[in-house]
């Protein structure tokens, strides 16, 4: 059984009289500790799956199962619990509360979940010891990331979820983050999945799932990945 | 335009944001309800009165003389130029009877040609001259229906005999347009207040001149009565008719001059006959007199002798009697004697009954005892017996089980040796098989050896076979050798070669042959040697044979032995088992044993206990039993002796009754001759008293006709001076005789018809201050939405700039959004305000005023002023924050406007609150400082419901307070008696007297009370004047005390207090004159003093200030009564009706009634502001919820995908709302009370003083309501939150 399981999942969609069908059949694995970048293009389906394994929207048919546990066919209130348990999301957008410094923004996910790590550490290890005091507002895009990622690791969670994380950053601060999130899961052995659209990350990432119209294209696993700062793209 | 593409916009826009567009639609239409509806309300007013008014062709212009009017001064004011009609009329004054009360009524003439035409509500106007319409209180308060019928009286002043029928049938209720108000006037009649109004037919009365002229002018029935250009056109008119007035003042005093000096000349005539006639009459009387006199001495001596004769015969029948009566008492004792003996016999015998009654049940009840006793007593000792036999088997059983415990140890013990010699044997056969396995080892590795020592010894054999065949071979060769070497000798020999020659030819060979014998020998020495070997080796091998073998057997033999160990061992093992088995079973049984001896212990020891018990019970029961016995040997000898004495009693009884009998026959005997002799007594007397009768009728007679006849000459004397004295008076008011004057009214006149125009203005106060808070918050509510919507619009505006699109076609969608939205509100707010606000408004006040319909009206210039107002806010709001939107670049626009940053705020320098609060309060706090506008927002739309909320119960508040505080506080008195005109002494001494028989009333006080009009410079109204002898009388009547610091004020004998409304509408202080008119009297007094007071106006005084300011001296005319609740006032009050001083009684509990009833009017303007109210919180709450969760959607999301349950995600928006709500509710507690202070004394009614405080239960109700809206609203976008799509939280920034 591995850590994460999608068994032919589904998600269709109701659009006024359209049924969409964002995702027709997908199933693969991820075992615990593993890098995983799903790539695919635009419309391809990577923010449906993103959704459904991070609790954001429930399958139309299919299983999801994460650490043992089957998250298709829970209620929004399970849902609700799994997301704050267990999944720790990194937005293309950061998604800090403006209105909080970058401490309080890491408190703000720790006050709600069973056993975070404490706040100071979390930016200790982020690099962001010296900024803990600022707002948002005053931190650079990468710094921000990087307090989206200290929050989202803050939670202690079985799953780092990221959607597009370097997507608004430039270049330099992007492979930053992604070595970031790299050592993340090497020094932590915490499971990352990184979902873009951009083929250039995939040597980095220990399995590779690209995804195309709804459907699983390939999964290739990568027994040697390439660090990050040979990546080029 | 071919801009479709935008309106389509614009629609879809509505359309999408439909509760953003309603709620701007539901403010507009409130603020613009509100605004119409109150400002329309004042119109209404006075149109719906105006339309009634036309209704009922109410006069214009009203003439009044001090002296009638007459037909001639009707005709000359109907010449008069602008005259429609002019009419005469009769008002007079008059006490109405029938039914169970009496009320002062004004009696008013019907007019033929409809002037001043009733309002009828019930029946029909009169038709003949004997039915009249009514007022509805009429009957309520008679008691009477239509049909009934009512007289009225017009008492003895000034409207004596002016009606010819006094008697009339009730044909129908209704009001009269004269009098609008509740208030009916005064009158001299009754208690001086006027409660209704009578309508007649002219001819019901009796008078030769009209009271009044009311005149209809030409051109004024088109024109609003309460417009300035009907004013003027009445005015005009009577400027007209002052013209003629001097002229008909004179005519009509001359007239009234002739018509009364010639009366005057009449009575002169008719008191001169009556003079003469009195005198004949009273010296015929004084003749007769003097006959009767003698005739009454004659009677007298006849009646005395009759009575010395009848003297003598009572004396006799006195002693017979005493006689007699003392024989009564002897034998009316000894029958009491008799009866007491009787009954104490009777006595015995029921006690004997009963002792023996007594004494059977006792005996019964001891034989039951014993029986249950000896009962008891055998299942006592079978129970004994059965617990001796239990206790007996459990020793046994007990002998038994240890008997048992002891075999079971030895067993146990057996067992355990049984074990441990199978252990033993065991171990030593494990030993013996392992010996034995040893010894099979080395036996085998024997025979192995063996074996190989026989194959190596079979080998040697073999070689030394081999060897020894070599060596024979050998042996033969050398032999033959030998053999050759000799022959050689010999041959050499012979041929000659000498023996030594030949032995050296052949000593090589034969050295040869020599070392190989010698090897041979060697040879054959090694095969012997081997030989020797070999033979031993033989010898050990048999000999390692024979040992194996003997080992072999020797190990067959252990075998064998150890095989036995182990079936013996087996066996024991067997054997063990089942002993272990057998101990285990005797164990199971054993504690089994245990179990049942413990449970027989418990049950013998229950058993022993129970039967202890029982014993002590036997006991017990024994010993009642023997005292039961001993007592029913006593009660048994006692009942004995009573026999006995009975039977004496009764014996002794019988002897005692014919004693009696006896003496019964005696006495009768005696009385019935003393009866006798009475009879001829009582004859004589009866003869006696009828002449003494006869001879006092006669004198009594006589001394009548003597009074009778002193009685009318000083009848004949008084009379005729009266006369005289009358017609002299005549003669004198005819010569000072005054000149008629006419007083020439209109309109403006009518107490009611002013007031209700003072009272409709008030409304239209009212109309300025809600709607302008109204205005403001709903303004804010616009601005900021539009705000929001143009916000969230800027990529579009943006992307509209980029195409081309100008300014004004991009405005035009956000400016069209607001119009449509606002104009729309604003139409609903019209229609609705337009008619529901004055609707109700213009209800309420028919509660004070009497007037049918509801007109209601529409005024363009009002309307068209509430909409543009209500437009322009809105659209204005729009433009503003569209305008600066437009004002930046397509490309800024397309760009996400950057949040708003977060700040610390300035809490946080304050470690010693900051640290304190938890995680999501200071996330609150700095949520609450970073949207300013919505912070200020929110406190002013909610401060301002809570001040709406706070003036409406305040509003009740001061209306219902007025009743405790007037009538508890400030005039606590319970009822007021007036009195009837002129009393003489006696009937103020026979009042006195029955006030203080009255155990229930606790003060009373006389008093001077009475209507008044009260004036200053500026204004003038209606009020009542309270004057007392000494201030110290009102003590617990009334108390004089300033409202704000109740200081209590003084009454002081050289001014008047004044009541606290009355000195604010007259515009007076304290040292300002008061002018006073009461009936003809007028007069000015200074005012030294202002009193709280609630309801109507008063001035109270002194009689000394009153005499010093009018020069009269007033005459107590009520009295104040004051009892407790609880008192029976019903009866008290007709007990006191019944005096004939009495004129009439007003309960102050029916004065609080129609206070509260008239004040009841006001609730549904406060229903109105409470509504209104919740409507505006609810609109602010769920505009500013809403932009809230809007414009923080995506941090909404996050905190959801974050994994924020439901309630934490609404806590986190709810808390700042709560948190605003709470500090909105304290500025609105403020404001509430400035609002409602300011508001009471706008919607005041003249005559009242509304109470100046809201209580606190209203501050209270007001803040939950807004609590309440709070949570409603709080619960409604809670809903809302919980639909937020996390998908937001990926989106890009907009």
């Amino acid at each position: 059984m591995s850590y994460i399981e999608l068994r032919h999942v589904s998600k269709r969609y109701q659009m006024g009289e359209v049924e969409i069908l964002a995702v027709a059949d997908i199933s693969f694995t991820v075992e615990k500790g593993e890098f995983v970048v799903i790539v695919g293009p635009s419309g391809a389906g990577k923010t449906t799956v993103l959704n459904l394994l991070g609790g954001m929207d429930s399958c139309s048919g299919g299983e999801i199962i994460v650490d043992g546990q089957t998250v298709s066919g829970s209620t929004a209130r399970q849902l609700t619990e799994y997301r704050r348990h267990d999944i720790g999301f990194v937005f293309q957008f950061y998604n800090l509360v403006q209105n909080l410094t970058a401490l309080e923004n890491v408190e703000l996910a720790a006050q709600i979940c069973r056993d975070p790590l404490p706040a100071e550490d979390v930016l200790r290890r982020v690099g962001l010891e010296d900024r803990m005091g600022n707002f948002p507002a005053q931190l650079s895009g990468g710094e921000q990331q990087r307090v989206a990622i200290a929050r989202a690791l803050a939670k202690n969670p079985k799953l780092l979820l990221c959607d597009e994380p370097t997507g608004a950053l430039d270049y330099v601060t992007g492979k930053q983050i992604l070595q970031l999130l790299q050592d993340t899961c090497r020094k932590h052995g915490m499971t990352v999945v990184v979902i873009t659209h951009n083929s250039a990350l995939t040597p980095m990432a220990d399995r590779v799932i690209r995804i195309r119209s709804g459907k699983v294209a390939s999964i290739v696993t990568n027994d040697h990945p390439t660090p990050v700062e040979q990546i080029e793209w | 335009m071919s801009k479709k593409a935008l309106n389509t916009d614009l629609f879809r826009e509505i359309r999408n944001t439909r509760s953003r567009f309603c709620s701007i639609l539901i403010l507009v239409t409130v603020a613009v309800c509100f605004l119409f509806g109150l400002r329309m309300a004042a119109p209404d007013m006075k149109a719906s009165m105006d339309a009634y008014l036309d209704d009922q062709e109410l006069m214009d212009v009203h003439v009044m003389s001090t002296m009638g009017l007459t037909q001639e001064d009707v005709d000359a004011v109907a010449e008069t130029e602008g005259t429609l009609q002019a009419e005469g009329a009769y008002v007079v004054d008059a006490l109405a009877n029938g039914g169970v009360d009496t009320m002062t009524v004004k009696v008013l003439s019907l007019s033929e040609n409809g002037i001043n035409q009733p309002y009828v509500t019930e029946g029909r106007l009169p038709q003949a001259a004997d039915e009249c319409l009514v007022e509805e209180n009429v009957l309520s308060t008679m008691g009477l229906e239509i049909g009934d019928t009512i007289t009225l009286d017009t008492g003895t002043g000034s409207y004596e005999d002016t009606l010819g029928v006094t008697t009339f049938t009730i044909v129908g209720t209704g009001t009269s347009p004269l009098y609008v108000s509740m208030s009916r006037g005064t009158s001299t009649l009754g208690n001086g207040s006027v409660s209704a109004i009578v309508v007649l037919t002219e001819d019901a009365f009796d008078m030769d001149y009209y009271t009044d002229i009311y005149i209809r002018t030409q051109g004024t029935a088109e024109l609003n009565t309460y417009e300035d250009d009907y004013t003027a056109l009445v005015e005009e008119y009577t400027q007209r008719l002052e013209l003629i007035q001097a002229e008909r003042e004179e005519a009509r005093t001359e007239e009234l001059r002739g018509e009364a000096q010639e009366e005057i000349d009449d009575a002169w005539a008719e008191y001169y006959d009556a003079e003469a006639e009195a005198q004949e009459e009273l010296d015929d009387a004084a003749a007769e007199l003097d006959d009767a006199a003698r005739e009454l001495a004659d009677g007298w001596q006849e009646y005395e002798d009759g009575l010395s004769d009848l003297a003598d015969a009572r004396q006799e029948i006195a002693d017979g009697r005493a006689e007699l009566a003392d024989a009564y008492t002897t034998l009316t004792e000894g029958e009491a004697d008799y009866a007491d003996g009787l009954a104490e016999y009777q006595d015995g015998e029921a006690a004997y009954a009963d002792g023996l009654a007594e004494y059977q049940d006792g005996e019964a009840a001891y034989a039951d005892g014993l029986a249950q006793y000896e009962a008891g007593k055998a299942t006592y000792e079978e129970s004994l017996a059965e617990y001796e036999a239990g206790e007996a088997a459990y020793e046994a059983a007990l002998a038994e089980y240890e008997a048992g415990e002891t075999a079971y140890a030895d067993g146990l013990a057996q067992y355990e040796a049984g074990e441990a010699a199978y252990a033993d044997g065991l171990a030593q056969y494990e030993a013996g098989e392992a010996a034995y396995a040893d010894g099979l080892a080395q036996y085998e590795a024997g025979e192995t050896a063996y074996a190989q020592g026989l194959a190596q010894y079979e080998a040697g054999l073999a070689e030394y076979e081999a060897g020894l065949e070599q060596y024979q071979t050998g042996v033969s060769a050398y032999e033959t050798a030998a053999a050759a070497l000799e022959q050689q000798r010999q041959s050499l020999i012979d041929s000659g070669y000498s023996d030594e020659e030949a032995d050296a030819l052949l000593a090589d060979a034969q050295a040869e042959l020599d070392s190989t014998w010698t090897a041979l020998e060697r040879t054959r020495a090694t095969l012997e040697e081997s030989k020797a070997v070999l033979d031993g080796t033989a010898a050990t091998l048999e000999a390692s044979r024979a040992q194996l073998d003997g080992t072999k057997t020797t190990l067959e033999a252990s075998r064998t032995q150890l095989d036995e160990t182990k079936t013996t061992l087996e066996a024991s093992r067997v054997q063990l088992d089942e002993t272990a088995a057998t101990l285990e079973a005797s164990r199971t049984q054993l504690d089994e044993g245990k179990a049942t001896l413990e449970a027989s212990r418990a049950q013998l020891d229950d058993a022993k206990s129970q039967l202890d018990d029982a014993a002590a019970e036997l006991e017990s029961s024994r010993a009642i039993l023997e005292s039961s016995r001993a007592e029913l040997d006593s009660a048994k000898a006692t009942l004995k002796s009573s026999r006995a004495q009975l039977d004496d009693a009764k014996a002794e009884l019988a002897d005692a009754r014919q004693e009696l009998d006896d003496g019964w026959a005696d006495y009768y005997d005696g009385l019935d001759e003393l009866a006798q002799g009475e009879q001829e007594i009582a004859d004589g007397e009866s003869e006696l008293a009828d002449a003494y009768t006869e001879l006092t009728d006669g004198e009594s007679e006589y001394a009548d006709g003597l009074q009778e006849y002193a009685d009318a000459r000083a009848e004949a004397d008084e009379e005729l001076a009266d006369a005289r004295q009358e017609i002299e008076d005549a003669q004198a008011e005819v010569d000072d005789m005054a000149s008629a004057e006419w007083y020439i009214l209109d309109r403006t006149d009518n107490t009611g018809f002013a007031s209700y125009e003072q009272d409709a203005e008030r409304m239209g106060n009212l109309a300025t201050l809600f709607p302008t808070v109204f205005f403001l918050v709903a303004a804010l509510v616009c601005l900021t939405t539009m705000t929001r919507m143009v916000d969230e619009q800027r990529v579009q505006i943006g992307g509209l700039k980029a195409l081309g699109y100008s300014r004004g076609d991009i405005a035009r969608k956000y400016v069209g959004y607001g119009l449509i939205a606002s104009l729309t509100g604003s139409v609903i707010g019209l229609i609705l305000g337009g008619i529901g606000i004055p609707w109700v408004i213009v209800s309420c006040w028919k509660v004070m005023y009497d007037y049918p319909g509801v007109v209601l009206t529409f005024s363009w210039p009002t309307a068209l002023g509430c909409v543009a107002a209500a437009v322009g806010c809105c659209t204005l709001a729009v433009l503003a924050s569209a305008l600066s939107a437009l004002r930046a670049t397509p490309a800024a626009l397309m760009r996400p406007k950057a949040p708003q940053a977060g700040k610390r705020v300035w809490l946080e320098h304050i470690p010693f609150i900051w640290k304190r609060l938890s995680f999501s309060y200071k996330v609150t706090v700095r949520n609450l400082f970073r949207y300013k506008k919505r912070l200020w927002m929110t406190v002013i739309g909610i401060a301002g419901c809570t001040g709406l909320i706070i003036t409406g119960f305040g509003l009740r508040d001061s209306i219902m307070d007025i009743l405790s505080l007037q009538y508890d506080d400030v005039s606590p008195y319970s009822a007021i008696l007036y009195l009837g005109s002129d009393l003489t002494d006696e009937e103020g001494q026979e009042l006195e007297t029955a006030l203080s028989d009255e155990e229930e009333l606790e003060r009373y006080a006389y008093v001077y009370l009475n209507t008044v009009t009260l004036e200053s410079d500026t204004y003038s109204l209606s009020g009542n004047i309270l004057a007392v002898e000494d201030p110290e009388d009102l003590d617990g009547f009334w108390d004089f005390h300033d409202r704000i610091t109740q200081e209590p004020v003084e009454m002081q004998s050289d001014g008047a207090l004044v009541s606290e409304k009355t000195a604010t509408l007259l515009g007076l202080e304290v040292g300002d004159a008061i002018t006073i008119v009461n009936g003809d009297d007028r007069g000015t007094v200074t005012i030294t003093g202002i009193v709280e007071n609630y309801v109507q106006h008063y001035v109270y005084l002194t009689k000394d200030a009153y005499e010093a300011a009018f020069g009269v001296r007033l005459e107590d005319a009520e009295v104040l009564l004051s009892y407790g609740d609880d008192a029976d006032w019903e009866e008290m009050g007709s007990r006191l009706l019944e005096l004939d001083s009495v004129a009439g009684i007003y309960y102050m509990t029916e004065a609080r009634e129609t206070v509260r009833n008239q004040l009841d009017g006001v609730y549904p303007a406060v229903i109105i502001i409470i509504c209104g109210a919740a409507v505006l919180a609810f609109v602010v709450l769920y505009n500013l919820s809403s932009i809230n969760i809007t414009e923080r959607q995506r941090e909404l999301a996050t905190l959801r995908v974050l994994g924020f349950r439901d309630k934490e995600m609404r806590d986190y928006v709810f808390r700042e709302n709560i948190i605003l709500t709470l500090i909105g509710i304290a500025f609105g507690l403020v404001l509430g009370k400035a609002l409602h202070s300011y508001l009471i004394t706008t919607v005041e009614v003249e005559s009242v003083m509304f109470g100046r405080t809201a209580q606190p239960m209203s501050y209270i109700l007001s803040v939950a309501l807004t609590l309440l809206f709070a949570l409603l609203v709080n619960w409604v976008a809670g809903r809302r939150l919980e639909k937020i799509d996390m998908v937001e939280s990926l989106k890009t920034v907009e």
